[in-house]
């Protein structure tokens, strides 16, 4: 009994003695754990005299944007971007702020940028932005479409803010309008629409298709294909019979979707797909996520190049 | 207050004030200090004021509010395990968010992001309070609230939302689900004062009703029974202590998300080192809930700046390994009585 | 004093107890005794305030129980429960301490303490009181849940003069020292602070040991009522318990002694291997078993 009552007297005594330990550990910890030492000051160097009307130190969170700088020659301005600005390599250098809907304040406020750029679409919790803003930091919100000249209006909206080089901007103008122009004219040779699915995959777990008003669905029309769903507009889960009913000759994927599934031999594995034409023609396209539906500056040429591919049989016809 | 309190209170003064100090932004002891006496410059005035002190405050109110109610469940339902999960807050809150995070993005596409987070709060809390009543109201049918039946039925309200917050995540696009994801995992950036005006009042409140009932849920230990022959209205106790405890959480997990083990972790801590009385045990589970959830969200901003943790992660990761360790612990003691 | 009158109760149908009467005294031991299922249990449930859907009347000094709060109640008696269920650690001081509870704002922190370690000294809990409660045996827990008893009697005395003590099977599972050193608390209680006191027993030798009043119950209804020497008769027990008894009156305490005798003849299928004249008992030849 005494032996019982020493021991729950001890527990008790050492349990309280770890909390506290335990605590103070936590404290000791917390101090130390100031995390990697804010990106800021690498920048501090390129500071240049600033007037009120230009941003020089920009955050973008948006891969489209991004890569927009990137091809405008303007990426020394950018001071940090999010998760989704994967294109051009050089992007992921820049510090990563993660997703649009889980920002940290405090570390954009030590980027000190003039300026934050963001997509209207993005629907994430902004209360953060609300923050940066009311911290005196102008956000830009811009409007994108799911059309070639996305680019140009993009720019087009950030000249409001700060100074776009006039010279970068027509020589994209020019490229999309000739990618415009030689699509118009390929797709008149041809005749036939090819149906087209886009399946968006993340492993086998989550298959959803495109439906009609998706970004994905703009990029099939524009490239002279028929999105294969029609009957609802947004993205769906996969159904076998659906996917039989829909019954695409080209099945689109970005290329993480398919990767997501191991490949072709994956793919096979999804009730219904064996008995698409798609399928059994070997007709699966897949593409990087940015590339095929950002609708940013390379946009016109994946769309372009997107447009052969659905028609490489029509092709070899007007060939022979 | 007991001293053991007045200890938990300069853990939790301490956690916010490292809090304060530390972050992706550089700030020293010096610029706190011009910060505290108005002598600092305008963003580090900012960062303090309206970053990181209400972020703070946010994770400590959240903290103390599902410790406290957490404590209380357990007492309530004499049930070491139980948390307010049991009275199907969380699952009603879920759902409803669900609901909110499903429908308004795709209906009021123009709603603005923070009229959209208002309402998706406003729904989580309607969602719990919803839930907690009819699992009360299915558990108590003959007027004496059944302990064992109220699990159950809390349990299977818990399914039924959980089955249709199912479908809709089901049906949701990517966006909505990442919204979901982040949503289950808790997270307290975006603080506002407007948040902390909100959330603020029902949690001190809340937590301050709760501790006067302390003495009840002292007898409700002994039995249901015990507790009315010492002269208390065990079904008003159980009412109350329901009703406030929806309302607690309810307003926590509305602004910040799912946040687990807290509430489950600390008052069972406390209880292992100091014993069950509710007295204390309420009290000092708010306090160190709120520590808890303060230090969490200090790494959950720092350890991967500059993106951040989404805070639920932390706690589970931190609270599931030390409370196997506690339990191993205790049953390797009590081998050896 | 507490009068119950023509006390019915009713559950799913059934009728449990029917048209009860009896009285209980301050300062007496009133023991209910009864086979199970003769509605004891039922009776101490009306008494402590559980059941408030039963018909007639209980009068507690002078107003009907119904009345009175559980607050109310709280200060007029205490109920030492058969069981408890605790699934928390909790320290014995706490437990104790929880008799305070009702007027827990009348006393300073250590005014409590002195009265808690007074009345644990009383029932010698006194080194105890640091422990789990969840590590007792039966007995202490029995004590520290007396102990609390008492700490909210003597809080209630404060505004209540007559107060009672409801015990639920007290001895249940209890080992024959504890069982002793509990009954003899109890009566000192009764003698010290003048309590009424209202208890459901089985074992018929305690209770005659103890009871100034014995109630005995059959099927829902009040078979005789009086002190033990008046209603421990052999004929009254075979007729409530169906067991054949000789009552010799105790060596050394003055009170009936009960001794139950094997099953009769009077089932002819169960023979017992042991037949009632064996040994140098005095076989007792029942008017009923003949």
């Amino acid at each position: 009994m005494l032996l019982f009552f020493s021991n729950t007297y001890l527990l008790k005594k050492h349990l309280a003695k770890t909390c506290l330990y335990l605590s103070y550990g936590i404290i000791i910890l917390n101090l130390t754990a100031c995390g990697p030492a804010a990106p800021a000051a690498d920048h501090e160097g390129e500071d240049q005299p600033t007037t009120t009307t230009s941003a020089n130190k920009i955050v973008s969170l948006s891969g489209t944007i991004t890569e927009l700088f990137f091809k405008l020659g303007m990426q020394d301005k950018l001071v940090g971007v999010d998760i989704t600005s994967t294109y051009p390599e050089a992007a992921r250098e820049l510090p990563q702020l993660g997703h649009i809907s889980q920002l940290n304040a405090e570390s954009i406020l030590a980027l000190e940028p003039d300026l934050i750029v963001h997509e209207s679409s993005s629907t994430g919790p902004s209360e953060v932005l609300t923050q940066l803003a009311s911290s005196g930091i102008e956000v830009v919100e811009i409007e994108t479409s799911h059309r070639l000249e996305n680019p140009l209006e993009v720019l087009d909206q950030l000249n409001e803010h700060f100074e776009i080089p006039t010279g970068k901007r027509d020589i994209l103008a020019q490229t999309i309008a000739a990618n415009q122009a030689s699509l118009t004219e390929y797709l008149s040779l041809i005749d036939g629409n090819p149906r087209v699915l886009f399946l968006y995959a993340r492993g086998m777990g989550r298959l959803m298709v495109g439906g009609s008003a998706t970004s994905a669905a703009q990029v099939i029309e524009l490239a002279g294909g028929i999105n294969a769903i029609q009957s609802f507009e947004d993205f769906e889960a996969l159904t076998p019979e659906a996917l039989v009913e829909a019954s695409p000759d080209i099945i689109l994927m970005f290329s993480s979707g398919l990767a997501s599934l191991d490949g072709k031999e994956g793919l096979a594995q999804i009730p219904g797909m064996s008995a698409t034409p798609a399928f059994q023609n070997d007709r699966i396209i897949a593409m990087d996520g940015l590339l095929l539906t950002g609708f940013g500056p390379r946009s016109s040429d994946a769309i372009l190049e997107l447009a052969k591919r659905f028609h490489s049989s029509a092709l070899s016809q007007i060939a022979n | 207050m007991s001293s053991r309190s007045y200890l938990l209170l300069l853990l939790l003064v301490l956690s916010i004030g490292v809090g304060l100090l530390v972050g992706a932004y550089d700030m020293s002891w010096a610029d706190l200090w011009g910060v505290i006496t108005g002598d600092a410059d305008d963003m580090q005035q900012f960062l303090v004021w309206e970053i990181r002190l209400p972020r703070l405050l946010l994770a400590a109110l959240v903290g103390a509010g599902l410790a406290m109610s957490g404590a209380a469940i357990q007492g309530l339902f004499r049930n070491p395990l139980a948390d307010p999960t049991i009275i199907g807050i969380t699952s009603g809150a879920m759902l409803f968010a669900v609901i909110a995070l499903s429908f308004l993005t795709t209906y009021l596409a123009e709603v603005t992001a923070s009229l959209l987070q208002a309402t998706i709060s406003l729904f989580a809390f309607i969602g719990a309070l919803l839930t907690s009543w009819l699992v009360y109201r299915i558990g108590n049918r003959y007027g004496q609230s059944q302990v064992a039946s109220m699990i159950l039925a809390g349990i299977a309200v818990a399914a039924f939302a959980g089955a249709l917050s199912g479908y809709l995540i089901y049906k949701s696009d990517e966006s909505q689900l990442r919204d979901i994801t982040f949503w289950t995992l808790g997270s307290v950036s975006g603080a506002s004062w407007m948040q902390l005006s909100i959330v603020g009042p029902i949690v001190l409140l809340g937590t301050w009703l709760i501790q006067r009932d302390a003495r009840a849920l002292n007898a409700i230990l002994l039995g249901e029974r015990e507790a009315a022959y010492l002269g208390f209205q065990v079904n008003a106790v159980k009412q109350r202590i329901i009703a406030l405890t929806a309302l607690v959480v309810g307003a926590c997990i509305s602004v910040t998300g799912l946040i687990g083990f807290v509430g489950l972790v600390i008052p069972h801590l406390l209880r292992l080192a100091w014993g069950t009385d509710y007295r204390s045990l309420l009290i000092n589970s708010a306090l160190l809930g709120a520590s808890f959830l303060v230090i969490a969200d200090n790494f959950s901003r720092t350890i991967v700046a500059p993106a951040e943790l989404p805070i639920g992660i932390l706690t589970a990761l931190v609270g599931a390994p030390f409370f196997i360790w506690l339990l191993l612990r205790q049953q390797r003691k009590s081998l050896f009585i | 004093m507490i009068r119950v009158q023509d006390l019915s109760f009713k559950r799913g149908g059934k009728e449990i107890l029917s048209k009860l009467n009896f009285q209980a005294a301050a300062g007496e031991i009133s023991v209910i005794l009864g086979k199970n299922g003769a509605g004891k249990s039922t009776v101490l449930n009306c008494l402590c305030g559980n059941f408030n859907d039963y018909e007639g009347t209980i009068n507690w000094d002078g107003q009907d129980l119904k009345n009175f709060s559980l607050k109310e109640q709280a200060k007029r008696r205490a109920v030492l429960a058969q069981s408890m269920e605790l699934s928390f650690q909790l320290s014995v001081y706490d437990v104790i301490e929880m008799g305070c509870y009702g007027q827990y704002d009348r006393f300073s922190s250590k005014e409590r303490r002195q009265l808690i370690e007074e009345v644990a000294n009383q029932f010698q809990l006194s080194s105890f009181l640091d422990r789990d409660f969840l590590s007792l045996s039966g007995g202490e827990k029995k004590r520290v849940l007396l102990a609390k008893c008492l700490i909210q009697l003597k809080v209630g005395a404060i505004t209540e003069k007559r107060q009672y003590l409801l015990l639920d099977e007290p001895t249940a599972a209890l080992d024959l020292e504890q069982q002793n050193l509990l009954l003899q608390f109890i009566k000192e209680l009764v003698r010290k602070e003048g309590l009424g006191v209202i208890a459901v027993l089985h074992d018929l030798n305690l209770a005659a040991q103890l009871a100034d009043q014995l109630i005995l119950l059959k099927q829902g209804k009040v078979h005789t009522c009086g002190s033990p020497e008046q209603v421990l008769q052999p004929a009254i027990i075979q007729d409530v318990f169906d067991i054949d008894c000789l009552i010799q009156r105790h060596p050394s305490l003055d009170c009936p002694l009960i001794t139950t005798l094997p099953y009769a003849e009077r089932n002819s299928t169960f023979a017992p291997a042991t037949g009632p004249t064996q040994g140098d008992r005095t076989p007792l030849t029942h008017p009923a078993a003949s």
